[in-house]
């Protein structure tokens, strides 16, 4: 099945906004995922934004239609460093960003407010987490919420949130089938869509390299 | 129980491993891993084939349905996860799936595709005309340079 022979495509291509929330234990291929699909063809005329990842970082290993913003002060700013129906926007690591121990704090209001009124501003924005109870919940009460799940362990499961759990065993149990049918894919290319109910795989950006995957490495986000 | 997590008991997280490392060995219907009365459903499915009624009876079917829609509500309203990883699911025929290519190239519209090199530093289409990635990224710069010049004044006094 192609990509555009999938729900998933027929619920985006005519779509200016959507969030997708990747969720899975860590080094299960979220970062990378989540890069792969704003790579997709159906967002070509997008650029994409890592929200507080190194600028340095961003500029020298990633390709030019990739740039690195801090979340502004003031929510009024977005507009000047994220553009309305041009950007695809990427917050990896959100718990840096909407923890949920940070509830209430002011970026995490913002962001709340900025995944809310994602449709007016036509953005597609994508959040990377380990476990939903990272993430303030509010984040998933946000428009046209788009869930893709890795892998996760057993013991972050114990923490997931129950709302999610159900979704996350059936993702679980999915990827070791598909896994097991399809042993020369590499079992971390696999991505649950418990949205649509679909299974997909992301392939490696040509451009990836291994230490992209931990875009912190040695500094703090934020 | 608070808002923000949910802590399993031993039993659920029991059930969780053992279901999690057993995929091989148990061999259910999907329906039935997230039900609530997964006996029930078995008992009913049973009970139909014994009946005469094959798999792709429209009345197995049916109320297979009707039993597999109330026993999931009821799973998911009593959060029974315990029951749902019972059984895992069946050998069934898994459906197609797609690959994300992260090739921008392989979908773009014919008309853009020489326009425009992905490789290269590409000319940003902007609402007020002109603006390109270099230029965000003099923006980003001038910026910071604006915010390091505030927080020195601030910190100086």
């Amino acid at each position: 099945m192609t990509f555009e022979e999938s729900k998933l495509y027929r619920r985006l291509m005519h779509a200016a906004h959507a969030v997708f929330i990747w969720i899975g234990t860590g080094q299960w291929g979220k970062t990378v995922g989540v890069n792969s699909f704003a790579n997709e063809g159906i967002f070509w005329d997008r650029d994409i934004v890592m929200v507080n990842y190194p600028y340095k970082f961003v500029r020298e290993n990633y390709p030019a239609r990739y740039r690195s913003e801090k979340w502004p002060k003031d929510l009024k700013d977005i507009p000047k460093q994220i553009r309305s129906s041009k950007d695809f926007v990427i917050i990896d690591d959100a718990v840096f960003l909407a923890g949920a121990r940070d509830h209430g704090t002011r970026e995490n209001k913002e962001l709340q407010k900025l995944l809310t009124i994602a449709s007016h501003h036509e953005l597609f924005i994508s959040v990377t987490i380990q476990n939903t109870s990272l993430l303030d919940f509010s984040v998933m009460q946000a428009q046209d919420v788009f869930m893709f799940h890795k892998k996760m362990d057993a013991l972050s499961m114990e923490f997931e949130r129950p709302m999610i759990k159900a979704r996350q065993v059936v993702a679980n149990i999915k990827i070791d089938q598909y896994a097991k049918a399809h042993p020369a894919i590499h079992p971390k290319a696999w991505t649950w869509c418990s949205t649509t109910n679909e299974m997909f795989t992301t392939k490696m950006p040509d451009w990836w390299m291994p230490r992209m995957s931990k875009p912190f490495y040695g500094v703090m986000p934020g | 129980m608070n808002d923000d997590m949910m802590i399993m008991p031993t039993g659920e997280i029991k059930a969780l491993m053992e279901a999690l490392l057993a995929g091989d060995r148990i061999q259910e219907p999907l329906e039935v891993i997230i039900s609530d009365d997964a006996e029930n459903f078995i008992r009913i499915d049973n009970f139909l084939g014994l009946l005469g009624l094959s798999t792709g009876s429209a009345i197995r079917k049916t109320v297979l349905s009707t039993a597999r829609a109330g026993a999931i509500q009821r799973s998911i309203e009593k959060e029974d996860l315990y029951l749902r990883l019972r059984m895992v699911a069946h050998e069934e025929k898994l459906s197609e799936h797609f690959e994300i290519s992260a090739d921008p190239d392989i979908r773009r519209p014919p008309d853009t595709q020489e326009s425009e090199d992905p490789g290269g530093d590409v000319a940003l289409e902007q609402g007020t005309g002109g603006d390109t990635a270099d230029a965000h990224h003099a923006m980003h710069d001038e910026n910071e340079t604006r915010r390091e010049k505030c927080l020195g004044e601030r910190n100086g006094g």
